[in-house]
Formats: structure tokens, sequence, C-alpha cells
């Protein structure tokens, strides 16, 4: 299964410039790809792309279901990607698991597998004793690990991930980037950063300036 | 990880459930709205029971002066057929009807010397308009006036010696005090008189009408012809109260008063404090997008999580209102419970369609994350 950008363009509104100006990509799923460049260079509209999130305004992102006679058309963007961003999303009130749980349910349906996964998710980011404190409590680092969880407890075959890193100190940085490509497991992953070591650690790397892939 | 994952697993008892725990956890948030509702309803509710109380208390005392009374009377020469006039009690939008008569000074009271008794005679639908049992034959109502002056009670016993001059064919007999009333209300010569049924035939010098008043001004009009106006005869109908400062339409004034949708009023602002809660929040639903939940879910959370604190704040605020309202301005239970239910479920109704109505529009998911 692949996830394909071809030509893609995409221009915000009361602007004049392209964000993304003709810019192609291809992950597959199972491996990890990091998209780098400077600010505004349009890496983050790309994953935007990518997961649905953004309306190109030209070119085409599809899904590549890689099996013969399989409809691709009728896969929706968003119901093959999970995210992971910079800015810890996490309903903070809540505890670690039931974060994970919703993820959960959207690929189970049913509420006791879901618990199940989520634990099991949490568990794989080193976090299965914080599982029921409030996210509130939780260190950025310990988030960016629920997060992660979360995306993987989704059960989706792609998992975009928008500077993880970016505002963790080193060690963190390393302990939630281990826990981010041992755990993603099959999930093709694409991850967005200035940080060339996290960069290293992904099996692809491709730059992007002026809103065109330049490099891969 | 499965394939494609063409079909999402979420369902609305997720977002139903997704929402409670939402409401549960978000502690000081969920509370605070709950109470700035809960106080704005209340006041709208209150400040609306006090008005309407004001105006239902000026319309029992406007009643009690005879507000709801028509009189027809001849215009100018000729009489009112007494049969006639007790027939309107038939027609609809009249409560009761009654043919009357005023003698003043028509009789002495035997025993009580140069005395001059105004003596008022009706037919017998003057029993529903004063709320007292039909009169017997030798039973008499007498005004407080002359209860007062003569120290009468009910069961007290007295005669009547009719002047010579006067037309009524007034018993001679012992008569029974049989109640005690304020005869004012029919006018202001009967306040002091003594009142004795007459039979529903002959003429009259009046016709008293008691009307439902959505029907006032359409009773009005008809009465003429309904006893029986001629070219030669005319009849003349007006309020028994004047017209000015003491006209009222109560109904009128129930409808129109400025406080009427205050309750709707309420409800809206309401929904308004929890949109603006919800677009603080945003991010969160942009979360649950990103997260996989299906836009339909993410509405159906927003809305659960709405509806429970705005409807719980309205509920609480409707009843704190009522309870003030009873409580401080001696609103009638029944009149405040009513239209406090109304109030609730207006407010309910306003305040909904602006949770559901602000909880659709699907927010830019990628810009409200990294905003978060």
């Amino acid at each position: 299964m692949r996830l394909i950008a071809q030509d893609v363009r995409v221009r915000y509104p009361r602007t004049t410039r392209d964000v993304l100006d003709g810019a192609n990509f291809v992950i597959e799923r199972g491996h990890s790809a990091a998209i780098l460049g400077p600010s505004g260079s349009g890496k983050s509209t790309l994953l935007g792309v990518l997961g649905g999130l953004v309306r190109p305004d030209g070119g085409t992102v599809r899904v590549d279901l890689g099996t013969e006679g399989a409809d691709d058309a009728g896969v929706a963007l968003c119901d093959v990607t999970s995210w992971v961003l910079q800015t810890t999303n996490v309903l903070p009130e809540r505890s670690a698991l039931d974060n994970v749980v919703v993820a959960a349910l959207t690929q189970h349906g049913d509420r006791h597998r879901a618990r199940a996964e989520a634990a099991r998710r949490l568990e794989s980011v080193g976090l299965a004793e914080r599982a029921h404190d409030a996210a509130r409590v939780l260190s950025g680092g310990e988030l960016q690990r629920v997060v992660i969880a979360r995306a993987l407890a989704s059960g989706r075959p792609f998992m975009l991930v928008d500077e993880p890193t970016g505002q963790l100190d080193h060690s963190t940085s390393a302990i939630v980037l281990d826990a981010l490509l041992r755990s993603s497991g099959d999930a093709g992953v694409v991850i967005v950063t200035h940080d060339s070591e996290v960069a290293a650690r992904c099996e692809v790397t491709v730059r992007i300036e002026d809103g065109r892939v330049v490099a891969a | 990880m499965s394939g494609a994952n063409p079909r999402n697993g979420w369902r609305a008892r997720h977002s139903i459930a997704e929402a409670v725990a939402n409401v549960r956890g978000s502690g000081l948030l969920a509370v605070t709205v709950i109470a700035v509702v809960t106080a704005v309803v209340a006041v709208a509710v209150a400040v609306d029971l006090a008005a309407a109380h004001r105006i239902v208390e000026a319309e029992d005392s406007y009643l009690a002066s005879g507000g709801d009374l028509i009189v027809a009377r001849p215009a100018d020469v000729g009489s009112i057929d007494a049969a006639a006039c007790a027939n309107l009690t038939a027609v609809k939008g009249v409560r009761t009807a009654f043919a009357l008569d005023v003698q003043t000074g028509g009789a002495r009271i035997i025993g009580r010397p140069e005395t001059q008794q105004t003596v008022v005679t009706a037919t017998s639908g003057i029993a529903a308009l004063l709320e007292i049992e039909p009169l017997d034959a030798g039973q008499a109502v007498v005004s407080t006036l002359i209860s007062d002056r003569w120290q009468w009670s009910a069961g007290s016993r007295f005669r009547l010696d009719p002047d010579a001059a006067n037309d009524l064919n007034l018993p001679r007999g012992v008569l029974t005090t049989a109640a005690i009333v304020d005869l004012g209300l029919i006018s202001e010569g009967a306040s002091t008189g003594v009142l004795l049924t007459r039979a529903a035939t002959g003429a009259a010098q009046s016709c008293y009408v008691q009307v439902m008043p959505a029907y006032k001004d359409d009773l009005m009009a008809a009465t003429p012809a309904l006893l029986g106006e001629t070219s030669s005869e005319a009849i003349q109908v007006a309020e028994r109260l004047p017209a000015g400062g003491f006209a009222q339409d109560p109904a009128r004034e129930f409808d129109g008063r400025s406080t009427r949708w205050i309750g709707a009023a309420a409800g809206t602002i309401a929904g308004l404090l929890w949109a603006v809660v919800g677009w603080s929040r945003r991010g969160r639903a942009a979360l649950y997008a990103s997260i996989g939940v299906p836009w339909s879910g993410g509405v159906l959370i927003r809305w659960t999580e709405g509806l429970l604190v705005v409807g719980a704040g309205i509920l609480w605020g409707a009843m704190l209102g009522l309870a003030a309202a009873v409580t401080w301005w001696d609103v009638g239970p029944g009149l405040g419970v009513t239209m406090a239910a109304q109030h609730l479920c207006v407010a309910l109704a306003a305040g909904f369609m602006v949770v559901v109505s602000t909880g659709v529009p699907r927010p830019p998911t990628l810009a409200m994350l990294k905003d978060r």
C-alpha cells in the first residue's frame, strides 16, 4: 500500500504564492520518510495534503492499495492516516488511557477491545504505569508518547508526524523518537522535521524548498 | 495494523459516551457555565413571572370591580326584555346574564324608621356573578354597607315596606339574609341595596352580561340585536366600568408584556455562551477529526456536550426562577409552574437551536491542531 502525491499545488486564501507548487511524494507502508526544509517551505502543508486535511488546488493525492482490482478511489485519506503533531493535542482532563481508547474505538468499535488495544499501545511506548493518570499531569515527553500510542491505536496504515520533538529537550526527544519508530510496526511513517538527527533515523529523507520536493 | 481501514468503527453511542465523559471531566468549566446559565435563566423566569403576576393581580382586581360586565339599557325610550336578557346566558362567550332593576329608596325596612332602602331585583343569573347559591323566594342578599349599618349577618331576618309609588312588586313577607355581598360591583347605586330575585318575564331597566374577555367586542356589538332592538326602541350597550384609566384589557396586556419572550432570549444567551466555549475549544473538535472520529461523530459529541450543559443550566434556572418568584413575589404556584414550564420549553428550544447550529461547522483541522 502506498500514499502518493503527484504535482500537488496549494495556495492559501488571500495569498499570492503557491505553498506547494507541483510537489511529488510517495510513502510506502512499513517504511519511514523524513521531510526536511526551512520554515514556510510547505512541509506541513504537504503533510496536511497527504492526510486529507488540506485540499489541494491542483494535482492528486491518492491511496494505492497495491491489490489488483481493489477500489483505490473509494479510500478516504483521513481513513488511512493518523497524526502526531508538535503541539500535543490531547484531552487534558481525561486519562492517558481514555485518550488512546478514543482512537482505538475508530478501529474496533467495541469498547472492551479498544481498551485492551489502547493499554497495549501505551505499554509499547513505555507508559503503562501512567495509563490512568490525567493527561494534564503528564510531562511533555509523556504526552507526545500518548499521542504516538493514540496514532498507533487508530490502526491506520500511515502515520503523519509534524515536528514531534520540536518542544522537547534532547534526551526526551530521543525517547519519543525511539517510541515512535520502534512501535510503528508496519505503518508507514512520514516525519516533518528541522532536525537532521531525526531525519537520519528514517529510511528515506527528502527536502522541500519553495513548495517543491527538490531532493529525495 | 489492519488493511486500508475502509470501515470506521466509531458509533453514535461512542460520541454520546465521549461527550458525557468530557462534561464530567471538565470540572470547573462545566460547573461555571451551568451556574451562569442557571443565573441568567432564573432571573429571566423570575422577572417574567413577576410581570405576569402583576397583570393577573390587576386583572383580578379589575374583574372584581366589574371589568368583565357589559350593560345594555334602552337608549331613549322603552325597556329591556327580561326573558331575552336571561337567555343571553346560553350565548357563546357569555358567562352569565341577568335583567336588573334598581329602585333607589323603593322601600322602607320595617323596624328601621326613617330609612329609604334601595332595592335591587334581578333574574337568577346574578347568582353566578356574585358566586352565591341561587336565591329562593323569601331570601335576600344584603350589601356589605347595609350589613355593616344594621349589624346583619347571614340568617338575619327583616321585612320591607314597599313605597307605594314603586313598581317592583316587592314581597311583603319576612326575608332571610342569604348572603352578604358588595353590590357595588353592579353599580354605585346598588352598593347600599338589598337584592331580591325576580322572574325572567316582563320589562327591566337594564341587562347585565358577564363576558369572557376574548368575546367582549363581538358581544357588545351583538347584544342589542339579541335583546330584540327595534328602530323605534334602540338599545345602548356600554362597559360596566367607565373607559379611561379604569379600562383594561388584561388578556392583551398579558400577551403583549415586554418580558414575554425573555425565556427565549435567556435560552439563546445560554446557547451562545456555550458556543463561545465551543469556539475556544475548537482545537478539540479538530483533535477528534484527526484521530479518525468521523465528522458526524464529532458533531454529535459537540451537540451532546452542549445539550447536557445548557440543558442542565436552563432546567436549574427555570426551577430557581420559579422558586424565587413564588417565595419573594407571592406568585401563585399554578400560574408559576405553568409559565415556568413554558419558559423552560422555549429556552431549551432556543438554547438547543444555537448549540445545534454552532456545533455543525467543520473546523479547519490542521490549522486548529497547530493552534492548540
